[in-house]
Formats: C-alpha cells, sequence, structure tokens
C-alpha cells in the first residue's frame, strides 16, 4: 500500500494538468521536427550546394540557374500542366456527377457504388499500376484488343508519346475521381432540403435545380477539391514512374519524376532539391491564386 | 516540469544522434592495409550480409558452404533484393554515410563508375587488402571499369555478359535462313525480312523508349560507347550514328516488336513473336527457365558486324561485388569477395546452376564450357561466349552513365518513334549530357 502510493505521489510530480498536455502532443512535435522540419531546411541547405567527388561545397544560385536554362525541366514543367489542365476538370465534372448519381434517392445499392468508386483510392499502388499496365498493353493489352473487336487498329498506349499522356490521364482519373466523389457527396448532404422543395414549388425541373441550386451551394466544395488536385497533379509521379517511366522521349516526364530522376538515378540531391524548392513556390503560388479568385466573390 | 524537458532532450539528442550517427563511422575508421589479404583461415568471425538479386543472389547463396570450409566461423547472410531496389537504398545509404547497409553489395558494372565517384568513401579500397594480385586473372575490359581514378580496386570482378544473337531455329528452318550467312547487320536485316513475310514473327525485341541495348552492343562491337576512353561525350560519333541508323533501319522494315519491359521482352521471346533476340549471355538462363518446352529449338550465332569483316564481339551487362565502406568486419567482408570472385568453383557452380557467365578467365578452361547444351540445339554455347569475351573491346561507362543511358534511350524513341534524323537525337542526347555533366563532345 505504502509503496503504491508512493509511486503515485511520484508520477503526480511528471504528470500535472499543465504538463500534461505538452506530454500528449510530444510525440507529434518531436516527429514533425524530426521528419518534416529537420528535412525541409535540410534539402533549402542543399539546393544551395553542389558535389562533385564526393565534396560539397556552397554554390550560390547555380542550381536555381541550370535549372532556369534546363529544357528538360520546362518540359516536365509543360507535361504537368497538360495533365492538370486537362484531367482535373474531367475529374471534377465526373465526380459531381457521379456524386449526384449517389445521392439521388432512386438509386438501389448506394453503399455498393460508393465503395466500388471509391476502391481505387485506397488500392496498392503497384497493383492498380500493373493491372494498367496489362490492360494498356499494345501487343497482349486487353484494351486493344476489345478495340481489334471493333476494327480499331491496336493503340501503343505506353509507347507512343501522345498516347503515353492520354493513358496518365485515364489512370489518375480512376485512380481519383471516386475520392472526389466522397467529398462532393458530403457537401451534397449539406444542402439545405428547403432549398429545392422551394424551387420545385417555383416549378423548376431537375436540371434547373442541378444547375441553380446544387452547383452553386456546392462552390467551397469545388475550390477545395480544386486545390487539392492541382497540388496532387503538381506532384505526379507514382503513375508516370510505373507506367511510362517518363517516356518515350520525355512526354510523360512529370516535375516530381525529373526531381527522383537527378536525385536517386544521377546522385545530384543539390539539383533535386532546388526543383522541389521550385514546385513548392509553384504549388504555393497556384493555390494562393486558386483561393483568391475563389473567395473574392464569395 | 523538469521531467518532461529531460525526456524531450533526450529524444531529441537521441534523434540527432541517429541523424548524425551515419557521418561518423564511414571514412576514416576502415582498417588500411592490414595483412595484404592473405588472411589465414579460420581465424575470421563474425557475420556479414550481402545484397543481391535473383540468380546472382542465388549463385552467392551457393557459395557459401565452400566459403565456410575455408572461414568456418564467418556466417554469410545473403539477401535477395529486387535490381533496382537495391540501388535505391544503396544510394540512399551512400548518402546517409553507409548507414543501413550490409557489408557486401551486387552492382552492375555499368552502374560503379556513377557510385565510385559521387561517394569516394562509400566502398572498400579492395587494392589495400591486397586485391591487386588478381589482376592478370581478369579480361582486361572487365578490370578497367573496377577501378578508382588512382587505379585502386573499388570492386571486384565477378559476371561478364558476352553477347550474341540468340534465334530460334523452327523459325530459322520454316522461313529458310542459314544463320551461318548472316555476317552484317545487312545480312541480318535482310534475313529479317525474309523471315518477316514467311513467318509472323518479326525479327528482334526492343523496348524502344526505355532501353538501348541493341544501341549499347552496336556501339561497343565498334569500340566506342556513350564516352570514349578519355570521357568524352561520343554518342554522336559516326559509329554510334551508323548504329543508330541500322536500327532504325530495322524498325523502318517492321522487324521491331516494340516491348515493354523485361517482361514483354520474355514474353516476345517464348511465344515466337520474334525469331532473334541479341542479349548477353545471362539471357541463356531467362530462356531455358521460361520456356523449358522450347529445348533443342535455340541457338547463337554471333552479334553481325556493322562493316564486312568488322568486330562481332560486345558486352552487355554483367555484374560485380564491393565491400561497403562503414561495415564493421571489412577483413570477413573482403574475404567473402575474394573467395566468390577469384576461387573456380563458385564460378563455375553459378554458370551451371545459373548460366552466370564467369570473368575469371582460368574458368574458360575448365570443361564445362566445352559441353554440348540439349537446350541449345547441341551446341557448346558457353565456348562461343567464352571467344566472344576475349575480343570484346572496352567501354568507359564514366560517372554519368546513368544520365547517358536515359538520353539515349530518349534519343532511341525520338528517332524511331518520332521519326527525327538518328544523328540530330543523338546530337540533342550528347548537348543534353555535355550541358549536365560539363564533359566535352567529341567533334
Amino acid at each position: 500500500m505504502n509503496s503504491t502510493a508512493k509511486a503515485e505521489k511520484k508520477k503526480r510530480k511528471f504528470v500535472t494538468p499543465k504538463t500534461a498536455p505538452y506530454i500528449f502532443i510530444a510525440p507529434a512535435v518531436i516527429l514533425f521536427l524530426l521528419f518534416t522540419v529537420y528535412p525541409v531546411i535540410s534539402s533549402l541547405i542543399l539546393s544551395f550546394q553542389t558535389t562533385t567527388g564526393g565534396v560539397t561545397e556552397f554554390a550560390g544560385l547555380d542550381n536555381y540557374r541550370r535549372l532556369f536554362n534546363d529544357p528538360l525541366f520546362y518540359q516536365a514543367l509543360g507535361n504537368t500542366f497538360i495533365i492538370l489542365i486537362i484531367q482535373v476538370p474531367i475529374m471534377l465534372t465526373l465526380a459531381v456527377l457521379l456524386a449526384v448519381l449517389m445521392n439521388s434517392a432512386l438509386l438501389r445499392m448506394r453503399g455498393f457504388f460508393r465503395v466500388a468508386f471509391f476502391m481505387p483510392a485506397i488500392t496498392a499502388l503497384v497493383a492498380y499500376a500493373i493491372v494498367f499496365m496489362i490492360l494498356l498493353d499494345e501487343n497482349y493489352g486487353i484494351v486493344n484488343y476489345a478495340l481489334s473487336l471493333v476494327g480499331i487498329d491496336p493503340i501503343a498506349w505506353l509507347n507512343d508519346p501522345f498516347w503515353a499522356k492520354v493513358s496518365l490521364i485515364i489512370a489518375v482519373t480512376w485512380r481519383w475521381t471516386g475520392y472526389n466523389m466522397v467529398i462532393f457527396l458530403a457537401g451534397l448532404q449539406g444542402i439545405s432540403k428547403d432549398l429545392y422543395e422551394a424551387a420545385s414549388i417555383d416549378g423548376a425541373g431537375k436540371i434547373r435545380q442541378f444547375f441553380s441550386i446544387t452547383l452553386p451551394q456546392l462552390k467551397p466544395i469545388f475550390l477545395f477539391t480544386f486545390v487539392l488536385s492541382t497540388i496532387g497533379t503538381l506532384q505526379l509521379f507514382d503513375e508516370p514512374f510505373i507506367l511510362t517511366g517518363g517516356g518515350p522521349n520525355n512526354s510523360t516526364l512529370t516535375i516530381s519524376l525529373y526531381l527522383y530522376l537527378n536525385g536517386f538515378r544521377y546522385f545530384d540531391f543539390n539539383y533535386a532539391s532546388a526543383i522541389a524548392y521550385v514546385l513548392v513556390i509553384i504549388i504555393a503560388v497556384l493555390s494562393w491564386l486558386q483561393m483568391k479568385v475563389a473567395g473574392d466573390k464569395e | 516540469m523538469k521531467a518532461w524537458k529531460k525526456a524531450l532532450a533526450g529524444t531529441l539528442s537521441l534523434a540527432v544522434l541517429a541523424a548524425c550517427g551515419g557521418n561518423d563511422n564511414n571514412t576514416e575508421e576502415t582498417p588500411a592495409g592490414n595483412d595484404n589479404g592473405d588472411n589465414n583461415g579460420g581465424e575470421l568471425s563474425g557475420e556479414i550480409e550481402v545484397w543481391g538479386w535473383n540468380v546472382a543472389a542465388a549463385s552467392m547463396e551457393l557459395a557459401i558452404e565452400g566459403f565456410n570450409e575455408i572461414h568456418p566461423d564467418v556466417e554469410v547472410n545473403v539477401q535477395d533484393i529486387g535490381r533496382l531496389d537495391l540501388y535505391d537504398r544503396l544510394t540512399v545509404g551512400l548518402a546517409a554515410g553507409g548507414a543501413g547497409l550490409p557489408d557486401v553489395v551486387l552492382v552492375e558494372t555499368d552502374r560503379i563508375d556513377n557510385y565510385m565517384s559521387e561517394f569516394p568513401e562509400g566502398f572498400l579500397n579492395l587494392s589495400e587488402y591486397g586485391f591487386d594480385q588478381y589482376e592478370d586473372k581478369f579480361a582486361q575490359a572487365k578490370i578497367n571499369s573496377m577501378k578508382n581514378a588512382d587505379g585502386d580496386f573499388i570492386a571486384a570482378p565477378w559476371d561478364f555478359g558476352p553477347a550474341a544473337v540468340f534465334y530460334n531455329v523452327e523459325i530459322f528452318e520454316e522461313a529458310g535462313v542459314n544463320p551461318d550467312d548472316i555476317e552484317t547487320y545487312d545480312d541480318y536485316i535482310e534475313a529479317g525480312i525474309q523471315i518477316h513475310e514467311a513467318t509472323e514473327s518479326q525479327l528482334l525485341p526492343i523496348d524502344i523508349s526505355q532501353d538501348d541495348a541493341q544501341f549499347r552492343m552496336m556501339m561497343n562491337q565498334q569500340g566506342t560507347y556513350y564516352f570514349d576512353e578519355d570521357g568524352n561525350i561520343d554518342i554522336a560519333s559516326d559509329e554510334a550514328v551508323l548504329a543508330m541508323e541500322k536500327i532504325k533501319e530495322m524498325r523502318e522494315n517492321d522487324l521491331i516488336a516494340n516491348v515493354d519491359g523485361w517482361d514483354g521482352t520474355v514474353t516476345a521471346t517464348v511465344n515466337g513473336r520474334v525469331a532473334t533476340v541479341p542479349f548477353g549471355v545471362w539471357y541463356a538462363g531467362t530462356i531455358m527457365d521460361q520456356a523449358p518446352e522450347q529445348e533443342g529449338n535455340w541457338d547463337i550465332f554471333p552479334l553481325p558486324a556493322l562493316e564486312e569483316g568488322g568486330n562481332r564481339a560486345a558486352n552487355l551487362g554483367g555484374s560485380d561485388l564491393a565491400v561497403i565502406g562503414a561495415t564493421e568486419n571489412p577483413d570477413a567482408a573482403y574475404a567473402f569477395v575474394e573467395y566468390f570472385t577469384t576461387e573456380t568453383d563458385p564460378q563455375m557452380a553459378a554458370l551451371e546452376e545459373y548460366g552466370m557467365f564467369p570473368s575469371l578467365l582460368e574458368t574458360y578452361e575448365h570443361e564445362t564450357f566445352d559441353e554440348e547444351s540439349e537446350f541449345f540445339n547441341n551446341s557448346a554455347i558457353f565456348r562461343t561466349f567464352a571467344e566472344i569475351s576475349e575480343d570484346v573491346p572496352f567501354a568507359n561507362y564514366t560517372s554519368d552513365y546513368a544520365r547517358a543511358f536515359r538520353y539515349s534511350a530518349d534519343a532511341q524513341a525520338s528517332a524511331l518513334l518520332q521519326d527525327a534524323e538518328p544523328a540530330d537525337a543523338l546530337r540533342e542526347a550528347a548537348e543534353r549530357i555535355a550541358n549536365e555533366s560539363g564533359r566535352d563532345i567529341n567533334e
């Protein structure tokens, strides 16, 4: 009895109502410092250095200067933006339409469909990429087989500069549409039923209701998904890495992939860090712009 | 209050220690030049970890028993890690000063220069352990890639990849083509056209946008590579342009099956979509493994020459062993590398079991080389490969190999898929490499 009382007394010294919050957040703070703050600072320093033959020295803005004169960087940037501009609108449109469908009282087995559409977002990346490789293989792929049944010549999905981009867009859309759909679904359920009732009393049809009530009410959700998708696309790496390796002839090279190649294939960690920082700045500016443009009207 | 501060400070300092720990143990601490490699048997002890991939890892596994007869107290632990995963982990580990790495790693010959120059302290200097005494036992073309700028051995040469054309006997017979008549690439293309007309098969598989193996072999045959012996960029040389033009000619005649990666190559090989596969000797094992039912249906002939009477020998691939500088047991690690690369037994076991072709010259006298292989149409293919390996010109891979490889594949895609002129595409590749590496382009 005596000893446990002592222990309790001792314990009370460490964990007081005052210290408890700090103890609780300590693990998160430590992990954050270690795995976020330290690498962020470290890579900033790296980006101002060059390494030759194992010797690292300060190089000022050399890496950045090189970056702005690097045609491949611009090509990667261009590819990324082409994918961004085409893919994100397609995906968000699909996501909204699916969300409205899922929200309909007429649809049966809604739970099943919701899970089915969300599934791609949580599928193991490698499994997903391999399935796409099998589907899109020029010679043995099922997509080309299906096309051949209707008399279309095989398409070199992953080996043609144009179709490789298309393949990436299809793959990314498949993976993230369901994810965005779920966000829209949540947004739809936040729209008051009264609005629809009032509208139908005024004689508005379903389509009119969609454009005059649903879409305007979803605006903040649109902004949210748009910013998230923009950031996600700018960081696009997995699909080009596994499906096309950035090829053919760099037609699917994205900024993140270029960063990876420089760091882990060419061992140019300094240059890779510079690319990372430029990417961060691009993302920050774009996100700010989107917030600004959308926020003003509100 | 105090206690949580202490706890926080403790954790943080631990973390900081962990973060910089890697830097402390990579450089000065490895003992230099102990006893010139003549380690007395049985004295060594401890455990060493070895990283490799698929059949190469399996070959090292085979060698453990023999090694333990000499050094019974050393426990060797071979890990089979995927090839590309191994490189990623090796790169990160070396960048972290050797943290998290094993004692011995397998590295492909064409990648060694890159690692060596970027992480000069990352690997043990094998010359200081006496590896120089084996210099004459290996083909010179192989040895040159193992040394750093000071002429010291950083890696120990292991398997070699003399190249030849694997061909499908049945398809050749059906098309009425005699492989002995193929001496130049023009003959090869002509045969390809004949085969393509007579059968459904194309001539050879190439992963156009990602791999330029055919192009590299053709450059190597002509005594050039991405870089010349002085390290200048040679990818836009006349020889290289000629090679790419031949490849483009094959494409224009619909002789190239554009495949996706390794799996695509293997599939095209075993299902008869292609009649030939020009590749390194190690492909023999793959065909036997993937298409056992095609026994007797394969054979080889040397690579065609680019011009009448030209060199028909080239190398593709091959790998070597290096000891990580941060190893805690350098003597045992070196002993294993020495045993595995300079003794005949482990080499022959690897050849017989897995078709890993040794670069240790004395093994070529072994009778296994003259054995006729039932799988390969009763030819003594390993004898042919041994003869080829004697004539392989040196290829200077350099520290910029990875970049050059990538831009070369880009040039190939541009010439074959986007119809650029080979000379222009290669010129662009040369300029990109020059921009990023600071090397000069050969005029």
